[in-house]
């Protein structure tokens, strides 16, 4: 299978690209089709915690960033049905901050499809983000099928990130989004 | 003195070592799924060792971790679990030290904190690298 990478603009002229283009509809874009494995989903992670980091001068925010692109990317992998995996990371800029959206797609199972909705709604209702996450720890204690079940509540409830997805066929695309400060001195390189 | 593996794979570094009565485990790198099961049986034979030796604490150093996942982080909600199941008498506790740089460490920690707040105690500590 080809592997694609497409990043809009070029990492290296991020921050020249906002100054020069004021508020794009999207200030940074990375699209990546690939057959990951967990491996790979690590190089994914490394690659990401590097751009936030530099993107934010931040590295709780680049962590929390970072492990959300991991944990979703991660679920690709173990459901994924012909193993093929989309990631979509986008930043749109407001502001002194930053909408981050990362975006998982992959096709699954009807059985796999049935559990992930039940996940996902739980996770995506839930009003307090710590308290399911706590609940699911607990329930994580007692599994023995080799998952944990804790990867999307633990993105809500360490990344301040916002759950949403869509069921289509076969095709489940997962979102996450939060908005994040830049640091200060972030802020006086990107309007010098 | 001790019967415990330890763990050099898949970005990920873990070695026990027992010094004055004191058991402890030193985590280094990234744990993902790739290294699930060996921290599982890195835990299994760390509780058995704790019980064989009567210990009343084994320290757990992740200062100089990067990132754990959701499927190890949950290794160690199971071996809370085997801990909560034993005759109190028998019950130790897990001293966690994370890095007071790395807010994330505290983060997921306080989880396990929440799970079993009577067996684990979180302390902070400088990065091991400014130490």
């Amino acid at each position: 299978m080809r592997q694609v990478l497409a990043v809009q603009p070029p990492l290296g002229n991020i921050q020249q690209h906002m100054r020069s283009s004021g508020l794009a509809s999207e200030d940074a874009l990375f699209e990546l089709r690939f057959q990951p494995s967990v491996a790979l989903v690590s190089t994914v992670r490394r690659f990401v915690t590097d751009f936030y980091r530099e993107l934010f001068l931040d590295a709780d925010v680049s962590h929390k960033l970072a492990m959300a692109t991991h944990e979703m990317l991660e679920n690709t992998v173990h459901y994924s049905i012909d193993r093929r995996s989309e990631l979509v990371i986008s930043l749109h800029r407001v502001g002194t901050q930053y909408v981050v959206t990362i975006r998982t797609k992959n096709r699954a199972s009807d059985e796999r499809l049935h559990k992930v909705r039940c996940a996902l709604d739980e996770v995506v209702s839930a009003a307090d983000p710590g308290a399911l996450y706590n609940e699911l720890v607990r329930r994580a204690a007692k599994r023995r099928d080799g998952g944990s079940g804790l990867g999307l509540g633990r993105i809500r409830a360490e990344a301040d990130l916002e759950l949403s997805y869509a069921i289509e066929g076969d095709t489940v695309v997962v979102t996450a989004e939060g908005r994040f400060q830049q640091r200060a001195s972030a802020l006086s390189v990107d309007s010098a | 003195m001790i019967d415990i593996p330890q763990i050099d794979a898949n970005d990920l570094q873990a070695s026990p070592s027992f010094v004055d009565g004191q058991l402890s485990l030193s985590f280094a790198g990234s744990a993902d799924s790739r290294s699930q099961t060996a921290i599982e049986s890195m835990l299994g034979r760390v509780h058995s060792e704790a019980l064989r030796l009567g210990l009343p604490e084994v320290a757990i150093d992740f200062r100089d971790c990067d990132f754990v996942n959701s499927s190890c982080f949950k290794a160690f909600v199971v071996w809370l679990e085997q801990i909560q199941e034993l005759d109190p008498a028998k019950q130790y506790r897990l001293r966690f030290y994370s890095d007071d740089t790395k807010a994330w460490q505290r983060r997921s920690l306080q989880a396990l904190s929440c799970f079993a707040i009577e067996l684990v105690h979180i302390e902070s500590k400088p990065s091991r690298a400014g130490s």
